[in-house]
């Protein structure tokens, strides 16, 4: 593969002017709550279709290496998650930047995403061609016992009870099912309502649960002014100390990343959640988790731009996009008759070597900006809140109406930030829900065709030796946790 | 919503007279794709989308709406204001959300423009199954039960309705989904046929994984000589995706007519002609009473099919 010629192409005229404007305007909307990489991917298609298929796919790979990158920046400033994927970083980012370190902050999750970025780049590069051959192996029963794999973090993820997070994660499984039902092409829990036939949008739902209910709950406080920041973003460069302190970290949710990123149609929101909260359950004190903890932005940070390398190792090999955004940039590639699959290597190994190549280099020129930018995107902390809450609604609305253009994914997602906000009153972890609404119409979707296929036997999941695997690492996931508290409960001596 | 649509609808009626006058079109074309991008009804408004701005002097803008098995963007644009300015981009998966039910109208709720094209099918099997021609591959779906890959109540799946309903074959269905990961299924082993586009099929045919037993076409592709069509395999059937474009339903005549004659004129744009090459589509136009005719003719079709398979809602 010639690589090297990929990149020494990315650094003449025109590829690197792409290179640069999509990596900008990949981070300005990513950073824009509402407005999301993948938003910005579908309407750069018709751009990328008059260029050419190499020229179109260093375009639309900075757009989505940078819409991934940008949204910390508000998760962390405004406890407003930029992008989907940025959800959990406002559980540490937040806080830490509240606590008069937002440059220590957005240092760590700039740093983190760089990381994870290049290592998922090797995953990339490396297993990329092995990859086609090994997912042929994978049936819906090993998908499915895959998907279960995360699914069942619903337990771990519950931060203080248990209860609340299962209920949560069966509430967003429960907003996954209306609309068309996958596996019989029939309507469900549509109510006799022609725009639920469609269900509820994926990006609505996480919007409003996310942006809207914080708008919500700042909106009681607006006029409540921050205390004076240190506004020094000392710490922004990470000393070597602090990098071999996350090794471990940074590795494992790198890992992760990449290993939902393969997983079809899953985007990077879940990645960070079950990086983080993987972080959260191995910990030796989990309980900083939430107060501005360095793990746990490394951890979200790393697996969501780990996300995006995994993501394009399906994508390219298979013709099957890891994430919804990479489903974009698939179309961008058909469009050219780029046919994805084990002969892309050979039939257009132009377009994959400037695919791999701007994957690594738009991580840096993400990296380079950000950092630059670092200084001016922290003052965001000192503007009065009041006047960015109207601009942010209005963004939120614009970025539900762009998906489909329907009034109906304006009205979910603002029902769907009141409900939101009322779980967060109720102290219920939203984790869990955007697992359950995300992970369960997959899982399901992937058992069904399994027993179709198995004439409603069962017996495969335990037959097959990758599905038997993946199930037996479920099983542990779901009882460790709650294994562990028995124990912890059995330590503590009961009050007389 | 009914007052609404009934008040853009008279209000659109009043207008229509003095509308009719200007020249039409007189402000930018919608072009709606009730499918995701990547998909052959999204790509096909894309081909068009420069050649027919250049004629008709508009600028065009694609959307893809996408959810309901394409019935959320069929209904938009059904309910839309019948001048002329939205129009639908969708093969046949308009139909077969109609006869599911998924939703509650049909072709006949809209003024239907032109056929652009045809794109044939082909029937793809594992390259190590013992079938590797349609009368062994026939054979064998007879004596046991072929997994077939479909999304469940889309065309793959009606194709190989069709098909049995030709043969006096059954298939298992297993919901593998779309093209893409049904390919994959079917490399895998997981499935045993599938219902493929030439396109879709080619990069696994290449790689040694996949083989086309064959193509429900009149003739073999000029692109690709050895592949065998189902007739001369002793298969009479003809099974293709057909690319049609509508209207809502009350538009003017003269607009729909100025559209058809439009996209006739883009299909023999070089660029269009190009994609259509590259992409094994034939160039057939279809518009007016022979167009209604055909789409009638496939709808009645597909229902008998359905009611005669079960897979219709009760």
């Amino acid at each position: 593969m010639d690589l090297v010629q990929g990149f020494l192409h990315l650094v003449t005229g025109g590829p690197l002017l792409l290179l640069l404007v999509g990596t900008f305007l990949g981070i300005v909307v990513g950073a824009l709550p509402g407005l999301t990489g993948g938003a910005l991917l579908a309407l750069s298609l018709p751009f990328t279709y008059r260029m050419s298929s190499v020229d179109g796919v260093i375009l639309m790979t900075s757009m989505y290496v940078g819409g991934i990158s940008g949204g910390l920046i508000t998760a962390t400033l405004m406890r407003i998650p930029g992008e989907p994927s940025a959800v959990v970083t406002t559980l540490d980012g937040f806080p830490m930047a509240r606590g008069g370190r937002p440059g220590r902050a957005l240092g760590l999750g700039i740093s983190a995403s760089l990381i994870g970025g290049a290592l998922s780049w090797v995953a990339l590069v490396t297993l990329a061609p092995a990859m086609a051959r090994l997912a042929l192996v994978f049936g819906p029963f090993e998908n499915f016992a895959l998907v279960l794999m995360a699914l069942v973090l619903i337990a771990a993820l519950s931060q203080g009870s248990v209860v609340k997070g299962l209920l949560s994660g069966l509430f967003g499984m429960l907003v996954s099912y209306p609309g068309i039902d996958e596996t019989s092409g029939q309507m469900r829990l549509t109510f006799g309502f022609e725009e639920m036939v469609g269900g509820f949008s994926y990006l609505a739902v996480i919007l409003g649960a996310f942006a809207i209910s914080q708008v919500l709950a700042d909106a009681m406080h607006a006029r409540q002014k921050f205390e004076r920041l240190d506004p020094s973003v000392k710490g922004i460069f990470l000393s070597p100390k602090d990098y071999l302190g996350q090794a471990f970290n940074i590795v494992r949710s790198s890992v992760i990343g990449v290993w939902i990123g393969i997983l079809p149609g899953v985007g990077a929101s879940i990645s960070s959640i079950v990086a983080y909260s993987v972080a959260k359950n191995m910990s030796k004190t989990p309980e900083k988790f939430g107060t501005g903890f360095e793990d746990g932005i490394v951890a979200a940070e790393t697996a969501n731009n780990a996300n995006t390398g995994g993501a394009l190792i399906p994508m390219i090999t298979l013709g099957i996009p890891g994430s919804p955004a990479a489903s974009i940039l698939l179309a961008g590639l058909l469009m050219h008759n780029v046919q994805p699959g084990p002969t892309l290597f050979t039939n257009s190994p132009e377009v994959v070597s400037a695919l791999m190549a701007t994957h690594l280099a738009s991580h840096i020129v993400m990296f380079a900006m950000m950092v630059a930018g670092c200084m001016m995107i922290a003052r965001l902390m000192y503007v009065q809140r009041a006047y960015v809450l109207p601009i942010i609604i209005v963004l939120c609305v614009i970025g539900a109406l762009a998906e489909n253009g329907r009034m109906f994914d304006v009205w979910t997602m603002i029902g769907f930030g009141v409900v939101g906000f009322l779980l967060e009153l109720a102290a219920v972890p939203l984790g869990p829900f955007v697992i359950g609404l995300i992970l369960a119409p997959l899982a399901e979707t992937q058992l069904r065709a399994g027993l179709m296929g198995s004439n409603g036997s069962l017996m495969p999941l335990v037959e097959r030796p990758v599905a038997l695997l993946f199930l037996l690492v479920s099983v542990l996931m779901f009882v460790w946790p709650l294994w562990r508290d028995f124990l912890r409960r059995r330590q503590t001596p009961l009050p007389a | 919503m009914k007052r609404r649509d009934f008040v853009a609808g008279t209000l659109a009626a009043s207008l229509a007279v003095p509308a009719l006058a200007q020249a039409y079109p007189d402000k930018p074309v919608r072009i709606v794709v009730p499918n995701p991008p990547g998909g052959s009804a999204d790509y096909i408004a894309r081909f068009f989308q420069t050649p027919l701005q250049r004629v008709l002097g508009q600028p065009l803008a694609v959307s893809n709406v996408v959810g309901g098995g394409t019935s959320i963007g069929n209904r938009q644009v059904r309910d839309a204001a019948p001048d002329g300015h939205t129009v639908l981009a969708i093969h046949q998966a308009l139909l077969t959300a109609a006869t599911l039910k998924v939703m509650d109208f049909g072709p006949e709720a809209f003024a239907q423009v032109a056929q652009v094209a045809t794109e044939y099918v082909t029937v793809v099997v594992n390259s190590k199954a013992p079938y590797q021609t349609l009368p062994a591959f026939l054979a064998a779906a007879k004596a046991g039960d072929l997994k077939a890959g479909v999304q469940i109540g889309a065309i793959n799946h009606f194709l190989f309705l069709s098909l049995g309903d030709a043969t006096g074959t059954k298939f298992r269905y297993v919901n593998t989904g779309g093209g893409g990961p049904t390919r994959t299924a079917l490399a895998g082993g997981h499935v045993d046929c599938a219902f493929l586009t030439v396109n879709e099929a080619k990069p696994l045919v290449d790689s040694g994984d996949l083989k086309i037993v064959a193509i429900f076409a009149p003739q073999r592709l000029a692109s690709w000589p050895n592949l065998a069509t189902a007739r001369e395999q002793g298969t009479d059937l003809l099974l293709n995706l057909n690319y049609w474009w509508w209207m809502p339903k009350a538009t003017p005549r003269a607009r729909v007519d100025r559209f058809a004659d439009a996209l006739r004129i883009a299909m023999n744009d070089p660029e269009v002609v190009q994609k259509y090459a590259e992409f094994n589509m034939s160039a057939v136009f279809l518009k007016g009473a022979e167009l209604e005719a055909e789409i009638a003719r496939q709808y009645e079709a597909m229902k008998k099919l359905a009611e005669r398979n079960n897979v219709t809602a009760t």
